[in-house]
This record gives C-alpha cells, structure tokens and sequence, in this order.
C-alpha cells in the first residue's frame, strides 16, 4: 500500500545541509529565511536536517527560520538519528532524539530516519534497539512517518527491508550519474525499495552539486534539448520523474539556487521521452569519466568519527 | 577532492595545484592525514578516501 504522505508531499524538498554561511562559517540566517519564505510561498514544505548536520546548527536554524516563523502545520520536517558519527553510547544516540526536538522546537518531527545506514554501522542500529525506539516515539505522538537513509548495497538494503518491513520509507541516493554505479547502485537500490512497496525520498539529486555545473560536451547536449533549462534541473527531475519518489531534496545554498530549483518544480513535469533519451547520452559520457565521486558532504570531517 | 577533480575530470592541472595549495594553507592539506581509516569508514560515497588523499598529495603537493 502507498503510504498517503507520498500523495500528498510536494516533489521538492529543501535539504539543510549545504545552507548559505557567512565568512566565518555560521550559517547565514537571513538568507536562510528568505528562501525558507520562498519555499514555502512556492506551495512546497517539505524540510529535512539531520542532528550531526553542522554540528547541530542545521536543526537551530530551523527553528530560527522556519518553526518560530511559521504555523506548525505548513510545513513538514524531517531529522535523523546517527547511531555511529562520534562512536555514541546507545544512551548518546537515543538522546539524539530528544536533543534534535529542542534544537528545532518543532513539537514532533513528519519524519524521523535512522541516519545513513552502511555495510560498516547498519549493526549499531540494532545492538543499540535504534528501530523500537523510534517506534516507540512513533506512538507517543512525537513521530508521524520514520524511515531510514541509505548508502550500501542493494543486498543489504533488501535485507534490511525485509528484517523490517514496519519501515514506511527510505532515503536513497538517485541520479542520473549514479543511476548504473558499481558501488552507489542508484537503480538497484531503488529498484529493491519498490519491490518492498516503500516510498522513496531522493538524496543528492545533484551529486553535491557537481550535475550543476556539467563538461562542456554535457552541458551541450542539455541546452540543445532546452535552451531554457538549468543543468540542476535536468538532475532533480530525474529523480522526480521516477515512480514511488515521494520528494527529492535539494541541498540549496543560496537564493538563486532556491529560485532556479522553483521556477521547474512549482509546476513539476516529469521528463519526456526526448528528455530521457538526452539523458541517456549523458549517462554514457559520463561513464567515461575520470572524476572522484566526492558529493563534499564532509561526513568525513567535521567530527563524523 | 575537488580539487583533485579540477585535474581529473577538468584537465586544469594548474588550477588543481593552485586549489590544492589554497586548502592546504587553510589548513586542509592531505599531508596531514594519518591513514587512520576511518575518513573511508564515513564516508557514503564509499570511497577510499584515506587512499585518494595519498594520491592527491602525489599529483598536486
């Protein structure tokens, strides 16, 4: 069954974890605010942090910009728990959760994952009894949908999937570049996520904004099919065009990014025929490349370990 | 890593080294890595990121 949220959830989710900074690296809250604005003015709201996003920070912002400024039920709000970045104890990681409503403020979260489950931590999650605590949360009234996110292979998701089928979503890694990945496994991953009946929610749509700014042979192909459209917006809807994809985040960073991400999706279409098949060409010549698939998500700074 | 990428998937090997020299006094260099593992461990991309450091510090340094 189709879990209702997928209906009823706009195709574009703003992702807090590349916000605009200021020079000395805070985030910057004005800018923040005017795209929360934007955003939510476009008729989209869904939000997603996390509680090791900054530091922290992410989820404050949050609450600065968007829950102390607008009523509860405009928009939705999604955050997770990291049971391995800092080596917590299972006391630690549960806290997370109570932590995570103070930092935001926002009473209960939409949405709650089990924070980026691999082949190396996915057993931290049950030695430390991640999955009841959630849904315990889950009937207290303080969560309303909990999933996990995801960056393994399509056995393990399979496993996981099936070891815990109460699971109402997952976050997955889909773009076009990663689509055929050796490791990433974008397609398979999806793939196994439908034959389980989940909803998807779509991570680095952009690949940490590198499908932003495509060689010049990419670009081409692009602007040949449509002069008019940014090189992101090929990216986002790709993800968005698939079946079961509930939203696909978008980890904005400024106001032009915000306003470029609207202009398509506030009336989204899903890619054409011609469309896909230009993506398509893209796919092959970018399986030719050379490039280290760094996303800059810093998960292996900023204190992740 | 991006700026590895400047020379790997942009061909602007000057560039790369004039990126990596900007990291490296900001205080971000490869030189410093300790190939301790778990950068790789972390990472969702699942690179060997301890690895593509050393060979960054080869190309660019």
């Amino acid at each position: 069954m189709e879990q209702d949220f997928a209906a009823h959830t706009p195709k574009l989710g703003f992702g807090l974890m590349r916000l605009p900074k200021t020079k000395d690296g805070a985030i910057e809250l004005n800018e923040t605010a005017e795209m929360v604005d934007r955003f939510l003015a476009a008729g989209q709201t869904y939000f997603d942090t996390a509680y090791v996003y900054d530091n922290g920070a992410s989820e404050e912002a949050a609450r600065k910009t968007l829950v102390e400024r607008y009523p509860r039920e405009r928009y939705t709000l999604a955050t997770k728990l990291c049971a391995w970045a800092g080596n917590p104890t299972e006391q630690e990681a549960k806290a997370q959760f109570t932590t995570s409503l103070e930092r935001t403020g926002a009473g209960y979260f939409d949405f709650y994952l089990l924070h980026a489950l691999q082949a190396g931590n996915y057993q931290l999650y049950d030695q430390y009894g991640i999955w009841d605590f959630v849904k315990e949360q889950q009937q207290k009234g303080l969560i309303r949908h909990w999933g996990f996110s995801f960056h393994a292979s399509p056995a393990l998701l399979d496993r996981l999937l099936t070891d815990h089928p109460e699971t109402e979503f997952v976050q997955l890694q889909i773009n076009y570049a990663d689509w055929e990945h050796p490791d990433i496994a974008a397609r398979e991953n999806y793939e196994v996520a439908r034959r389980h009946g989940k909803p998807v929610i779509v991570m680095e749509p952009v690949k940490g904004g590198a499908l932003a700014n495509p060689k010049p042979e990419v670009a081409k192909l692009f602007t040949d099919c449509n002069p008019a459209a940014s090189a992101a917006s090929w990216a986002i809807r790709f993800g968005a065009s698939l079946p079961g994809v509930v939203t696909v985040l978008s980890g904005m960073s400024n106001l032009a990014q915000m306003d470029d991400n609207l202009s398509y999706m506030r009336a989204f279409t899903p890619l054409s025929a011609e469309e896909r098949a230009v993506v398509r060409r893209v796919q092959e010549l970018l399986g030719q490349s050379k490039a280290i698939g760094c996303t800059g998500c810093r998960y292996c700074v900023d204190g992740w370990h | 890593m991006a700026a590895r990428n400047r020379q790997l998937a942009d061909g602007l090997f000057d560039e790369a080294k004039a990126a990596y020299a900007a990291a490296a006094e900001a205080g971000s260099s490869p030189a410093d890595c300790t190939n301790c593992g778990q950068c790789a461990a972390a990472c969702p991309q699942l690179l060997p990121v301890n690895q593509l450091l050393a060979e960054c510090r080869e190309a660019l340094a």
